[in-house]
């Protein structure tokens, strides 16, 4: 690796000069055994001395103005220790990830809007003092469907973000009608119209998505403890340094008052990013009350309210000629953001894989963002790369199919070199053709007419499909991100990292780094994490970036950390520091092997009462080079053309991903989006009542995400190759695998049933329309 | 900690008689309480209307001995306990050597963790699944409210493609159709004694509010299942979204009675399409007498489906519960389905 490329603040470190000990070895998560053995606490068990529970009042309507609040009855009721409302916090702003969003605002703009708070001794007495809080509505006309919302006619909605040109991720203005900053995003180059003069083929297609809850395992949970001066949230949150400044900031508290801390998360793939809603009125009550306030949210709550994907709708139109070559892309999409969103963080991003994929010189795609009267949507895993991958890799085997051509061929015919085809930026790395060749050739791509004799007879149909994707999330400005590793005389090692780990195996991931920097075994290391107290401000674990982000950070640390040892252990071995090597455990000269020590005898020579200490920081991705990383899956499928019913057999996922530190966790990235990604495409469909908004499938019944029988057999691969930007090459895998999935099985279908289906989630019903079996 | 369960009273009835003592004295405040796999639920959704209030009391009836339970006695049949959970139903030897197609429509149900808990008199009386019934917001028909908000609403997978009536709920229960199809007994017990209800009897319509003629202070104590001729053949099969927990979008319960290559008998129960477990006599018709051959077969599941009325999102379950006659006829005949 060519170590001056690492991106991290200042001198880059040494090379390590030595084959990986740790680095690439399937070693099990250190919190493997606390999870399956259930003595992990996590949030929800948290219990201290007077805590309240608290509740909150949710509106019944769509869209209705709020004429008056009486919480007297509320407040009278014995137990009740606190209640917040409007009326006596009329102007509140809270804040996720640093967007300013109303929190009791005149205009309730959703069914499930956050209306009043309560904090009681004990749960029943809360849920009774909401009962006793009688609130007069206006109801106002509601608009669901971002179509509808859009024309100039519509009711508008009020949505719950406030424009903040500071942050980048908020809205930088009023909507203009329901239309987001008023304004749509727009990527274009070359000529449109001479595009498709050019072309032979022309496919025009409409592409539907629908919502994705992360219905995850761990329903929100915080307590949130207050002494009177310092505030400290025991959350379940995915970014600790985030919420506690989204927490300060909405409290009027200056950050190093409100410590954050997450001893073990139970999923969030997304959604539990930044300080959300629920916590604020928490936090709120517990220092009104001035004592600890615990909240917990029931399951329908957790669909109702937490941000989720957004639905979506693409018009999409592509040229092609005969010979496969691209000639035009056309394209417009459209969001239902619902009441609000970290959308300012995803605008171009729904079409931006749409405009690299492939080499096409005449482009033109258009992001359209409309607020309606539905549940507030945001950040999951892979949020628009999903469905941006889901209309173009579907429209690309419409294409193949209308030309008459394999449709890996078509994808390779028009391979893009360059990550921006205009300015011919190049990519840091870019091995999708490997990525393509290996995921398919896994599943016997080249044969796969092998189905078409047994398809004609009987109802069961098999087929195979493919897609390729890209995805992001490889460490982005303007983030922070800083470690620090501690070396401690008895011999152990500390890596302190301000991050939370997910459930990815991000601890597990970042004491490896460490180890194998320092040269000592991985037992011998201890990530702390998941606390605002003794860290330096790292990011939250989304996006992918823990390994991308952190990974130079920590390795950075480490280095400095084994220079400073290695200078108090040079003269006890009569060598220079930098002769000396390290590796698992011990410390040897590196032109006589014969002089070593251990790494717990050098760490004696630390002054007694001291440690070493050592920091690293990240910085920014350099602008003129496009990072990305690619993959593709192929998958085989089955259709019962007399029920409807869709099986996903196998799937092949190649992923690049620079170096894998960590093969068994990054195959478990592999298995997760997959899983995830087969709930989207045949599973999950949330259903709204089109009248009224309300959600009518809250729970984990009607909202099928898979179960073990869904699950294929995964075959996942990892691509190598250096990429010198990062911790030994080491990039992003977490959010990707779910990318193609929807494409890839959509497009096995056909091949299997001969049907295009172009709106998720492909149920029987969908399955049995195309065939013509049912109107 | 299920936070969400309100305080409720909770009495260990030893006796069929002591259950039904607190029954009529509670009222409506009371419920009867088994696997509580349904019930409960309710109660934590806080599912509730003019005609279902939410339980303040909740008598359990596993206490009571002899109702879990599994007898058979030769050529009389079979006799099971109310409160005898469906695990214990399809992992019966029993049960499933002479009875088939009941443990298969008993295993079908949900997932194992619900088959530990509900019992076979609970997945007869549970109610709509419905999802403007199972969310709180809707005052519907079922609830004692004024209308059903499914009809003009949406209504893709648990409705009824039979256009009747007020309310278009679809009968989630597995057993039951099953336990038509063989001719079963419920056996109830209320204030004035025992009553034994054919099956065909004992689902309501869909313009009533319950859907049993079960009373408000009286149990099931026993399914009882009469011995089947030894010609008999059976199939069940169910078609749901996803690999388990989930209720059917459509199911059939098939019993043949075959001699010498043709049907003497023939019942046919729909379940997951219409408000009750669907009986589809005209299909029975087209095969008694026939032989056993798939064109006959094939125009049996068409005349099984013939009177169909779907709503507008739900015309998949039409084609689709053909398909399922066909190769449950097809299986309970012998005959190999073309896969």
């Amino acid at each position: 690796m060519t170590e001056a490329k690492l991106l991290v603040q200042g001198i880059p470190p040494e090379p390590l000069d030595r084959p990986f000990t740790v680095i690439g070895h399937s070693i099990s998560r250190i919190d493997g055994v606390e999870k399956v053995s259930g003595t992990a606490e996590y949030a929800g068990d948290i219990q201290l001395p007077n805590m309240l529970c608290a509740k909150i009042l949710r509106c019944p309507h769509a869209h209705a103005r709020i004429l008056k609040i009486d919480t007297s009855k509320a407040e009278a009721l014995p137990g009740v220790k606190a209640v917040i409302s409007r009326n006596n916090f009329p102007d509140w702003l809270t804040y996720w990830y640093l967007i300013p969003q109303f929190a009791f605002p005149e205009i309730v703009s959703y069914v499930g809007q956050e209306v009043a708070a309560v904090a009681a001794v004990d749960i029943d007495t809360a849920e009774r003092a909401l009962k006793l809080i009688e609130v007069d509505y206006q109801e106002l006309p509601a608009v669901f469907d971002p179509e509808e919302a859009l024309k100039p006619t519509s009711q508008k909605v009020t949505p719950l973000d406030v424009p903040d040109s500071t942050c980048p991720r908020a809205p930088a203005a009023w909507p203009v009608g329901n239309l987001y900053e008023g304004k749509t995003d727009i990527h274009t180059r070359g000529d449109i119209a001479k595009g498709f003069q050019d072309a032979d083929v022309v496919i025009e297609e409409v592409y539907n998505t629908s919502y994705q809850f992360h219905a995850t395992l761990q329903t929100r949970s915080s307590v949130i403890d207050w002494d009177g001066e310092n505030m400290t949230v025991h959350d379940s949150c995915q970014g600790v340094w985030q919420v506690s400044q989204d927490i300060a900031k909405s409290l009027g508290l200056p950050m190093e008052k409100v410590r954050v801390v997450v001893k073990y998360q139970g999923g969030g793939f997304g959604s539990k990013a930044g300080a959300q809603r629920y916590l604020h009125y928490a936090s709120r009550l517990a220092m009104m009350a001035g004592r600890p306030v615990r909240i917990e949210l029931t399951r329908p709550e957790e669909f109702i309210s937490h941000p989720h994907r957004h639905a979506t709708k693409t018009y999409l139109k592509m040229g092609v000629k005969r010979d496969g070559t691209l000639t035009a892309m056309e394209g417009r999409s459209i969001l239902n953001l619902g009441v609000g969103s970290t959308y300012g963080n995803q605008k171009e991003k729904l079409i931006e894989t749409a405009f690299e994929l492939y080499e096409c010189p005449n482009v033109k795609l258009e992001q359209v963002a409309v607020y309606t009267n539905t549940p507030l949507t945001g950040y999951m895993r892979s949020v628009m790369r999903a469905i941006g991958d889901f209309f173009l890799e579907a429209h690309m085997d419409r294409l193949a199919v209308e030309i008459g051509m394999d449709p890996l061929d078509l994808r390779m015919k028009n391979y893009a070199v360059f990550g921006d085809q205009v300015k011919k930026l190049p990519y840091s790395a870019k091995n999708l053709d490997k990525c393509m060749k290996i995921s398919t050739d896994a599943i016997d791509w080249k044969h796969r007419d092998r189905f078409v004799e047994d398809n004609k007879n009987g109802p069961i149909k098999r087929g195979i499909g493919m897609a390729s994707y890209m995805y992001d999330g490889v460490g982005m400005a303007p983030f922070k991100a800083s470690a620090d590793v501690v070396i401690k005389r008895n011999g152990t090692v500390e890596v302190l990292a301000g991050v939370v780990d997910i459930g990815g195996g991000q601890a597990t991931m970042m004491a490896m780094l460490a180890a194998e920097e320092l040269g000592v075994n991985v037992n011998s290391v201890k990530t702390v994490w998941g606390d605002t107290g003794p860290t330096q401000f790292a990011p939250g674990t989304h996006a992918s970036r823990m390994t991308a982000e952190m990974g130079p950070a920590v390795v950075q640390a480490a280095a400095n950390a084994r220079k400073k040892l290695f200078e108090l252990t040079a003269q006890r071995l009569s060598a220079e520091p930098i002769e000396l090597r390290s590796a698992l455990g011990k410390i040897q000269v590196s032109r006589d092997q014969q002089r070593s020590m251990s790494f717990e005898e050098a760490c004696q020579l630390i002054p007694d009462g001291e440690e070493i200490r050592a920091s690293g920081s990240r910085k920014p991705n350099p602008k003129d080079i496009v990072f990305h990383t690619f993959g593709s899956q192929a998958c085989e499928v089955e259709v019962n053309t007399d029920t409807g019913a869709v099986r996903v057999l196998r799937v092949a996922s190649a992923h690049e991903l620079g170096k894998v530190l960590n093969p068994k966790l990054v195959d478990s990235q592999h298995y997760g989006g997959i899983i995830m990604g087969i709930g989207y495409t045949l599973l999950e469909d949330p259903e709204f009542d089109s009248k009224t908004g309300i959600m009518l499938n809250p729970d984990l019944h009607q909202y099928r995400i898979p179960t073990s029988l869904e699950v294929p057999e995964i075959l996942p691969f990892n691509i190598e190759a250096p990429d010198p930007f990062f911790a030994y090459s080491a990039k992003a895998v977490g959010e990707a695998p779910i990318v193609p999935v929807a494409p890839s099985v959509r497009n096995a279908i056909y091949h299997a049933a001969g049907i295009w289906i172009n709106s998720l989630p492909i149920t029987p019903d969908a399955v049995l329309k195309a065939l013509g079996k049912s109107k | 900690m299920l936070y969400e369960i309100p305080q409720i009273e909770h009495v260990n009835a030893r006796s069929t008689e002591e259950a039904i003592y607190w029954l009529s004295r509670y009222g409506d405040k009371a419920k009867v309480i088994a696997g509580g796999t349904d019930l409960l639920s309710l109660i934590k959704d806080k599912i509730n209307g003019p005609q279902m209030p939410i339980p303040e009391v909740l008598i359990n009836i596993k206490t009571i001995p002899e109702m879990d339970r599994i007898d058979y006695s030769p050529g009389k049949g079979l006799s099971i306990g109310a409160t005898t959970t469906l695990y214990d139903i399809e992992s019966s030897n029993e049960v499933r050597e002479k009875f088939g197609m009941l443990a298969d429509a008993a295993h079908e149900v949900a997932t194992n963790q619900i088959r530990n808990m509900g019992t076979i008199g609970g997945n007869l009386v549970q109610r709509p699944w419905c999802w403007y019934f199972r969310v709180p917001q809707f005052n519907c028909y079922k609830k004692g409210g004024p209308q059903c908000y499914a009809i003009s609403g949406s209504h893709k997978y648990y409705f009824s493609m039979l256009g009747l009536g007020v309310c278009v709920m679809a009968h989630p229960s597995d057993t039951a159709p099953a336990l038509m199809a063989l001719g079963a007994e419920i056996v109830v017990a209320g204030e004035s004694g025992q009553r034994r209800v054919p099956i065909d009897g004992f689902f309501l319509g869909p313009q009533e509010v319950f859907e049993t003629v079960l009373k408000p202070n009286e149990i099931i104590t026993e399914v009882f299942i009469p011995e089947q001729p030894p010609n008999t053949r059976g199939s069940f099969l169910k078609s749901r979204l996803r690999g388990t927990w989930d209720f059917a979008l459509s199911s059939v319960a098939a019993r043949l009675q075959i001699t010498n290559g043709s049907y003497d008998d023939a019942k046919i129960i729909l379940g997951g399409v219409a408000p009750f477990p669907f009986r589809v006599p005209l299909a029975e018709d087209a095969l008694r007498g026939k032989r056993v051959d798939e064109e006959v077969i094939s125009l049996a599941a068409a005349v099984a489906v013939k009177r169909a009325h779907p709503l507008a999102q739900n015309g998949y379950k039409v084609p689709l519960t053909q398909n399922l006659v066909k190769r449950a006829l097809m299986s309970a005949s012998g005959l190999e389905a073309e896969v």
